[in-house]
């Protein structure tokens, strides 16, 4: 199945392409950028949290242990760009993907059975940034991009959404399949990003949690 | 109509057993003539009477006016006892999310037990049976409304008693005791959030609490009891919201399940993930439904376990209570929205 993606991507690069540009390195500017894509979201470790009562003697005693991750997950986006100059873009992202909020339960006071509490989340994220492109060669064109966000998290039943903020930074690359100056699609590529994000609120409403994605989308130009 | 209920006291470590447990479980009888289970008990329990099929929780329809004995005992004067009383009612009192006032009037030489229309808190010589017994709450309550008319809190002259700062070696702390006394006084009933372990003579003692309104006193010296648990908090505000309570906070509600059959009085117990709090409740019907409220909306690990069998008593007064059913986790994490409830869902558990 994953070896048919690029295969797909080639045909249509070659069902559209009248007039190959194997050498340019840039899209026309002041276009609008279109991507659709998927990625994978690495998981984050939302710490320990104890179930302690209070002892007789003053300190704390251990009900039971738990240890909250959110899982990893793929996610599938749509973005939307423009390039303001040749090397200078803004451009808009949307994505879902369904993670896991995973705890685990262990050390019962009163021998309960360890198990891993689990639910599954609907993450909506929402961001904007810059990109900056440097110089290619052989229609690959690495770049760097940051901006900031939002996310948001509906919990499993629809009971509860919350949302938080988020900044990230990244790179990657564009690989430019085809750059024409005719027809409605100006230009058609295939993208790879890494980003870091920053995220606060949400499921860690007083935290800031770390988590990386990597992502590949294909990009046509109007 | 009004009639002279008794509620739930405090008990000394031993307490439940003996003598003592009896005639406070009478007390506690004689309330749950009416008080039944709630449709949907609160968590800790909100003392409630069941009217023709009709759920009435009691309550206070306004601030509550009260006046304590003029009666000393060694170590304690009836001025102590007042302020440390008064201490105890501001400790409720400053609960942000609930809105309970109350007001000192004066001393008075009328005894707890005597029912005068008037809530009087005291010392009170109190019989060998109730030997156990710190303290104890009675109601006069209008059972048609399920307003408290009267609500008296005595504290058995059987124990020594302590208002010092700090506390003091082999003497119960009154303002532990009175913050618990004061919880029945406004309604509460016991939470079952607690650990408690077995001594030689066969008696109880507690190793650990979740809660004020547990039913078993920390022990002599100890001041603990004197600061509100999310268990206590969760439960007043419940009863008396204020500041956005109820649309800030949720509830989650489920069934108990044992094989096809619903488990009545499983103690079950939410666990937020993110702060770390404890709130409980108990399955109240026959079905096993139980629902927790007053809780802060976000995810949490929900745990049922049987209530301790030499102490259902004190929580719950129904026949066909299990108890014969292994502690648990629900396989879910169970989310309480916002100023609502969850869909509800069933957890089951295996006997033991």
């Amino acid at each position: 199945m994953t070896s048919r993606v690029p295969l797909f991507v080639l045909l249509s690069v070659a069902l559209v392409t009248t007039e190959v540009a194997a050498q340019s390195v840039s899209p026309p500017i002041r276009r609008l950028e279109v991507s659709v894509g998927a990625g994978f979201l690495t998981g984050a470790d939302l710490g320990q949290q104890p179930a302690n009562e209070r002892a007789a003697s003053g300190s704390p005693y251990r009900l039971f242990d738990t240890e909250t991750d959110l899982s990893s997950s793929l996610f599938f986006g749509l973005r939307l760009g423009f390039a303001l100059t040749p090397r200078l873009s803004i451009e808009g992202a949307a994505s879902l993907g369904q993670p896991e909020l995973r705890t685990s339960i262990s050390g019962d006071a009163e021998g309960a059975e360890s198990l891993i509490a689990v639910e599954q989340m609907d993450q909506y994220t929402f961001d904007g940034g810059i990109v900056y492109r440097f110089g290619g060669l052989r229609g690959l064109v690495p770049f760097v991009s940051a901006g900031a966000g939002y996310q948001r998290q509906r919990h499993e039943g629809e009971t509860l959404i919350e949302g938080g903020g988020l900044f990230y930074a990244g790179g990657g690359v564009t690989h430019w399949l085809s750059v024409r100056k005719q027809g409605t699609v100006k230009a058609i590529g295939l993208r790879g990003d890494a980003r870091l994000y920053f995220l606060s609120g949400g499921i860690t409403p007083d935290d800031m949690r770390t988590q990386a994605a990597f992502a590949g989308s294909f990009v046509m130009v109007f | 109509m009004n009639s002279k209920q008794g509620a739930g006291g405090r008990g000394q470590g031993a307490r439940g057993q003996g003598r003592g447990g009896k005639r406070l479980k009478a007390l506690v009888a004689l309330l749950s003539i009416a008080l039944a289970f709630p449709g949907s008990a609160d968590a800790y329990i909100q003392l409630a009477f069941d009217v023709g099929g009709q759920v009435k929780s009691i309550h206070w329809s306004s601030s509550p006016r009260w006046f304590a004995t003029d009666r000393s005992v060694p170590g304690v004067s009836a001025s102590q006892f007042q302020a440390e009383v008064q201490r105890a009612f501001e400790t409720w009192g400053a609960v942000p999310t609930a809105s309970i006032g109350s007001q000192f009037v004066g001393f008075v030489s009328a005894r707890p037990s005597d029912v005068d229309n008037i809530s009087v808190f005291g010392f009170e010589d109190q019989t060998p049976d109730m030997d156990r017994v710190l303290a104890a709450t009675g109601f006069t309550i209008d059972t048609l409304t399920g307003e408290i008319v009267e609500s008296d809190v005595f504290f058995n002259t059987r124990f020594t008693w302590s208002a010092a700062q700090s506390g003091e070696p082999g003497r119960f702390d009154l303002r532990s005791v009175a913050t618990h006394e004061i919880g029945h006084f406004f309604g509460l009933g016991h939470s079952a959030i607690g650990e408690t372990e077995l001594r030689a003579d066969g008696s109880h003692r507690v190793v650990a609490s979740g809660s004020v309104m547990f039913p078993v006193s920390m022990g002599t010296n100890n001041i603990a009891d004197r600061t509100l648990q999310p268990d206590d908090i969760a439960g007043m505000s419940s009863i008396y919201p204020d500041g956005g309570f109820e649309t800030r906070t949720g509830s989650i509600t489920g069934r108990v399940r044992l094989g096809n059959a619903g488990v009545l009085g499983a103690h079950v117990v939410a666990f937020s993930i993110r702060t770390g709090t404890l709130v409980g409740g108990f399955s109240t019907t026959s079905d096993g439904t139980f629902t927790i409220s007053g809780l802060a909306p976000g995810p949490y690990v929900v745990r049922v376990e049987p209530l301790d069998d030499y102490d259902v008593d004190s929580f719950l007064l129904a026949p066909g209570v299990n108890v014969d059913f292994r502690a648990t986790f629900h396989p879910r994490l169970v989310v309480a929205p916002s100023g609502g409830a969850n869909p509800s869902f069933d957890v089951t558990v295996q006997p033991k």
